[in-house]
């Protein structure tokens, strides 16, 4: 199937509006694997450059998953 | 024809007095069973509105609670109040960015993914994922991404995209401004709700059916009047329900403000709702904290009134 220019500036534009919808979401995921030290606004939009799980050991210890389960 | 009278009067056999129990006992049951949540709705919704409401014309201005009747004097003393007066425009400016905002933006996602796109789905669940996150989520993540930077240590979150794609005079201070911090907070809020409208508008249009376009082809009317004169008006429930879900969120708007910015410089990011709060938990002032409750119960009643007329006159005509 041959693509029209207007269905191709259809597509650009649906391109576009998903790419705004997720900008957050990048954020939020490349963030979440950065370590802490390298956590800094103005390298928001930087992807990881070492990949660290530190800011999920925290977030699920401060959850205190076993406090929970010794009280069932 | 007195035999046929329900109850035990008259020449009435055993078998009616059967049928007349059994009757009596389903309209017992059926009040019995409404009564409990009828009984927590009337206490705990309008018993606490009628107390707050009695709160808000008491002296009740500090931690221990007065109940001497003052009249309107927090109402009085709310209006001369700059930061309510502030708040009250704020919830203005943001209510109606955001409901024509999330509309136009709605519409506009729903009549581009309506044509027949491949992979439709996936630009659906993209547009509406936002919806699934909390408000407070939302909130944080933009105070990142609108975070305007230091001229010290250049740019940061949107405003450093901006500058890489070369449109560097479009950078502005966002909540930091005190003209448009109110903007900022609409912008995150239509970026959270445009995805929930577009899927009411989606499900509308799909409800069109094709003769209808086709017969307005025929007349003679370009695409662009098909959807003004055929497909707009035809929609117009769906607006209008839109309207009432977006517009109650925008005037109750509190967590994304907690998250975002806080009352923000010179109160610009202030709404009601968190001025409350303040009022009341901070400041210990609970009459007049009850006296923005009432207000903004108020304003939600114009916006809701009119909706539940309209919803019940229909239901009454289907």
């Amino acid at each position: 199937m041959k693509l029209r220019p207007a269905r191709l500036l259809l597509y650009i534009v649906l391109i576009a509006f998903a790419l705004y919808y997720l900008m957050p979401v990048y954020v939020l995921v490349v963030t979440s694997f950065k370590s802490f030290a390298e956590v800094n606004l103005y390298r928001m939009w930087n992807p990881p450059r070492t990949f660290s799980l530190e800011s999920f050991r925290r977030a699920l210890g401060a959850w205190a998953i076993k406090d929970w389960l010794q009280i069932f | 024809m007195r035999g046929i009278v329900w109850g035990p009067a008259g020449e009435v056999g055993p078998l009616f007095l059967v049928m007349w129990f059994k009757k009596k006992l389903d309209q017992v049951l059926s009040v019995l069973l409404v009564l409990p949540s009828a009984l927590a709705i009337l206490v705990f919704v309008y018993g606490f509105i009628a107390l707050t409401t009695y709160v808000s014309f008491s002296n009740w201005n500090r931690l221990v609670p007065d109940y001497s009747f003052v009249g309107a004097a927090n109402y009085l003393r709310l209006f001369q109040n700059p930061r309510f007066v502030i708040t009250l425009r704020n919830l203005g400016v943001f209510t109606g960015l955001f409901v024509g905002g999330s509309l136009v933006l709605g519409f506009l996602l729903a009549v581009l993914l309506d044509r027949r796109i491949k992979a439709e789905g996936l630009f659906r669940t993209i547009y509406l994922y936002p919806l699934a996150l909390s408000f407070i989520v939302t909130g944080v993540v933009w105070r990142w991404l609108l975070n305007p930077g230091s001229p010290q240590m250049g740019s940061t979150g949107i405003n450093l995209l901006l500058e890489m794609m070369g449109l560097g005079f479009l950078k502005t201070g966002w909540y930091t401004d005190p003209r448009i911090g109110i903007i900022a907070v609409a912008v995150a809020a239509i970026w959270q709700m445009s995805g929930y409208v577009m899927a009411m508008y989606l499900a509308g249009l799909r409800g069109i059916p094709e003769d209808l376009r086709e017969a307005a082809r025929v007349d003679g009317a370009s695409e662009l009047q098909i959807y003004r004169y055929v497909v707009l008006p035809l929609l117009r429930p769906i607006t209008f329900g839109a309207l009432i879900v977006l517009g109650h969120i925008s005037l109750k708007i509190y967590d994304l403000v907690v998250a975002m910015t806080g009352p923000g410089p010179g109160y610009s990011c202030d709404v009601p709702a968190y001025f409350m709060w303040e009022l009341t938990f901070r400041a210990n002032r609970f009459a007049q904290g009850a006296g923005i409750a009432i207000i903004l119960l108020v304003i939600v009643s114009i916006l809701i009134v009119p909706y539940l007329r309209y919803s019940l006159r229909r239901e009454v005509e289907t």
